[in-house]
């Protein structure tokens, strides 16, 4: 009775996790709807097709090594020898169907999804000008090294940056949020800004995305999705026989509930449209980012948030993506769908905002602290810049990094791919009414 | 800011602790956070009629701004 039991939680823990990393697929739906929607519609197919590539190029690579360095990393760079690394190699018992082991494959589930977040931040700030390969290599690094050993570092229960510093990054906004924006950044330093974005006194230049709706809509589903992003954050623990039943708990196992995730995420996203509503005077791109803003900006503590200081903290971090998002176009960073400023601007703030307001929480021998959360922000900083950075610079040495002016120009759909993504209205007919002038003449035509 | 209700570890993991949100055992301090979060609703909103109102002005002397 006592094995049926384990079994049937084992069964439910598989079940919750297996269906959060489906809905997060909502998030890459979104992700992709998003950013065609920003593109010019020269470049609406491309956009996509790199946004589905991510996916398709950082599964197998997770499953080589990226899941290995999440578990060997632990302690800092050098590889540790433990049973938990060996488990986690591509060859080991677990890393496939196992009777005897209902969980391995949902969890690596749910990170590989994580992971394919952090590429598809970085896919819409270079959208227009990237090379696909280029592009690629950086998705597969960022999703398949980087990010994951920044989880290493600061989002697992052995992490260094906790067991030292009493680091706390509930729903990752340092090593998801931070790290990729900040990965991004280094990219975009190399790659530059779209050509036309600035004139010749270098002024910024409006490039409005091709279809609005469109990429609100996008945002959306990423909203959804992130409902099953924070709930796979949420670890579902087993009590042991005789033991008093196991509450949820965090990654540094910190006891919470789901509720915390209804009411704060919430509260967040409300926050951030409203914030990002004022500060950008209520412009429409801007307001729906807030909301993903805000849904950032209390990731770190939304385990023990009260839910009206979400609002707030949301509300500031929707304000701070607008602000950083409009200083970054003005210091010559083309990010294409504010990226960075949404995802590193509230990410930064998520993990600041944590030390400033929820200090002093214990997390077993550890205590939430300001100064931990500095710590924290320095690195994850410097765990996604550099790779960014570097990787990119060897890559527009090796003129590999950008399209050439001529594609371009002509757009990445035609050149590329040799088709048109979007039909422009007037060769569809659609412009001035004519495809209905045309179905009724065609009616017309087959009445007897 | 330390705004932790449980100071220990065996007490946070404790099955009698209940309400473990920042400042649950500061009720003046959770009062005055939705208070503030009440003022920055009424901030949007007032926020918002200005906004109908920026755009009606555009509109009343721009003829290219769709008019309400």
């Amino acid at each position: 009775m006592e094995g049926d039991a384990r079994l049937f939680a084992e069964k439910t823990i598989e079940t919750f996790y297996f269906w959060t990393g489906v809905l997060m697929w909502l998030i890459h739906a979104g992700f992709m709807i998003y950013e065609a929607g920003v593109a010019r519609q020269k470049n609406v197919l491309m956009t996509m097709m790199k946004n589905l590539l991510t996916c398709a190029v950082i599964t197998p690579t997770f499953f080589l090594f990226g899941w290995w360095i999440y578990y060997a990393f632990q302690g800092g760079l050098v590889p540790a020898d433990t049973a938990a690394a060996a488990d986690a190699l591509p060859w080991s018992d677990r890393m496939g169907p196992n009777l005897d082991d209902n969980i391995t494959g949902v969890f690596w589930f749910a990170f590989l999804l994580f992971s394919f977040t952090t590429a598809s931040i970085m896919s819409g700030a270079a959208i227009e000008r990237i090379r696909l390969g280029a592009y690629l290599l950086l998705a597969m690094i960022l999703g398949s090294v980087v990010w994951i050993l920044a989880a290493a570092w600061g989002w697992s229960d052995g992490a260094w940056l906790y067991k030292k510093f009493g680091f706390h990054d509930w729903g990752a906004g340092g090593c998801v949020h931070t790290v990729a924006a900040a990965f991004t950044f280094g990219v975009l330093l190399n790659l530059g800004p779209r050509i036309g974005k600035y004139d010749d006194q270098g002024r910024p230049q409006s490039i409005p995305p091709h279809n609005l709706p469109m990429t609100m809509l996008g945002l959306m589903l990423i909203f959804t999705g992130f409902y099953a992003f924070y709930a796979a954050c949420a670890v579902f623990g087993i009590a042991e026989p005789g033991a008093d039943p196991e509450p949820w708990r965090s990654i540094y196992g910190t006891p919470m509930t789901l509720g915390s995730l209804a009411f704060t995420v919430t509260m967040g996203f409300a926050g951030g449209v409203m914030g990002a509503f004022i500060v950008s005077r209520g412009d429409p791109y801007w307001t729906i980012s807030g909301g993903l803003a805000g849904m950032i900006s209390i990731a770190s503590g939304v385990d023990v948030y009260h839910p009206a200081l979400g609002y707030l903290i949301g509300f500031a971090g929707g304000a701070v993506a607008v602000l950083v998002g409009n200083r970054l176009e003005r210091s010559g960073i083309d990010d294409a769908v504010g990226a960075i400023a949404v995802h590193g601007g509230a990410g930064v703030w998520s993990m600041l905002a944590m030390g400033l307001f929820a200090s002093g929480y214990p997390q077993h021998e550890h205590v939430t602290s300001l100064g931990g959360q500095l710590v924290g922000i320095a690195v994850m900083i410097g765990v996604g810049l550099v790779p960014g950075y570097l990787i990119s610079l060897l890559l527009k040495r090796a003129g590999l990094l950008r399209v050439s002016r001529e594609v371009e120009l002509a757009g990445l759909d035609v050149a590329e791919l040799g088709i048109e993504g979007v039909v422009p209205a007037a060769v569809s007919g659609e412009a001035q009414g004519t495809s209905i002038e045309v179905d009724e003449h065609q009616a017309r035509s087959q009445l007897p | 800011m330390n705004s932790s209700p449980v100071t220990t570890w065996s007490e946070f993991d404790s099955r009698s602790t209940e309400a473990i949100f920042t400042f649950a055992n500061q009720p003046l301090v959770v009062s005055g956070i939705c208070l503030l979060a009440t003022l920055v609703v009424g901030w949007f909103l007032v926020s918002a009629f200005r906004f109908d109102g920026h755009r009606d002005d555009a509109a009343a002397t721009d003829p290219d701004v769709p008019g309400p």
